[in-house]
């Protein structure tokens, strides 16, 4: 089973308006241990909470059969993200996600999913990428 | 205790991290992130996939590493850059313990309004993260 090599560049459609709350950003940081922040103004997210806006799309796209990808057997092997401002309590944000590159090594489909976030004003917060790795059955 | 970030200068390390990770706080990281992969939470679906047992996600070790800086973040930084590689599982027992993860930090670069870190991360004698860099943007 190998990765569709025609869905290089294909972009899924833009995700509905995702409203960031503070019990998301609370629930998020209590389960990476991290300090959950309850009484500050502004309630800003840790570094890697946009993964959990872009899972929606990226679990979408990984079970999506054009894309053609074993999902049961995908690992995570790189992660990037760029941020141009903390995401933060209040925030209503889109999510697009574009499948950026896929290479087929010795039978290993290799997968790179671009996910953009943008806030209500269209302005870019955040870019990750994304390298996820479909393991041949040995 | 909070250090002062921009008063370490390239080189230092920061205060070493070391925290638990048990079974319970991947349920709780599965429903926070919404990724309910079953690998994370069933010995029998992870094991038969080729691994020793549930592991915890890359995310979560990814989402807790940076704590080593963040928690020494002031409110008026954010973190403009964070990369990582999965090189090796955590892999979480079923019991109180859970695994220990050790995160050192060392500063690689400064510049006006940003600092540059590696993290090195591992559990047992395993290196779990590779090439992590992260940035920290003052301005």
């Amino acid at each position: 089973m190998a990765a569709n090599l025609e869905m290089v560049g294909f972009e899924y459609p833009a995700s509905d308006p995702l409203q960031v709350t503070v019990s998301d950003i609370q629930n998020f940081c209590s389960a990476i241990g991290d300090r959950v922040p309850a009484f500050a103004k502004t309630v800003s997210a840790p570094p890697t909470f946009a993964i959990s806006l872009i899972m929606q799309a990226m679990t979408y796209a990984m079970n999506d059969p054009r894309l053609n990808l074993d999902y049961a057997r995908v690992v995570h092997a790189d992660q990037k993200f760029e941020h141009s401002r903390s995401i933060v309590a209040g925030d209503v944000l889109t999510v697009q996600l574009t499948v950026a590159d896929i290479k087929n090594k010795m039978g290993n489909d290799f997968v790179t999913f671009v996910s953009k976030i943008f806030d209500a004003k269209n302005n870019l917060v955040t870019t990750s990428s994304s390298l996820l790795v479909a393991r041949t059955e040995a | 205790m909070t250090m002062n970030l921009q008063l370490l200068n390239v080189g230092d390390n920061l205060t070493l991290l070391q925290y638990r990770v048990k079974r319970a706080d991947l349920i709780k990281y599965a429903g926070a992130s919404l990724d309910f992969n079953p690998i994370h939470y069933s010995d029998r679906i992870a094991t038969s996939v080729g691994l020793p047992g549930v592991i915890a996600h890359g995310m979560h070790t990814m989402g807790a590493v940076a704590r080593v800086i963040t928690d020494h973040l002031p409110a008026s930084a954010f973190i403009s850059s964070y990369s990582t590689k999965f090189s090796n599982p955590v892999v979480v027992p079923d019991d109180d313990a859970g695994a220990l993860v050790s995160v050192n930090a060392t500063v690689t670069a400064k510049e006006a309004n940003s600092m540059f870190f590696s993290i090195e991360t591992s559990c047992g004698d395993q290196k779990v993260l590779s090439q992590t860099k992260l940035t920290v943007n003052f301005s």
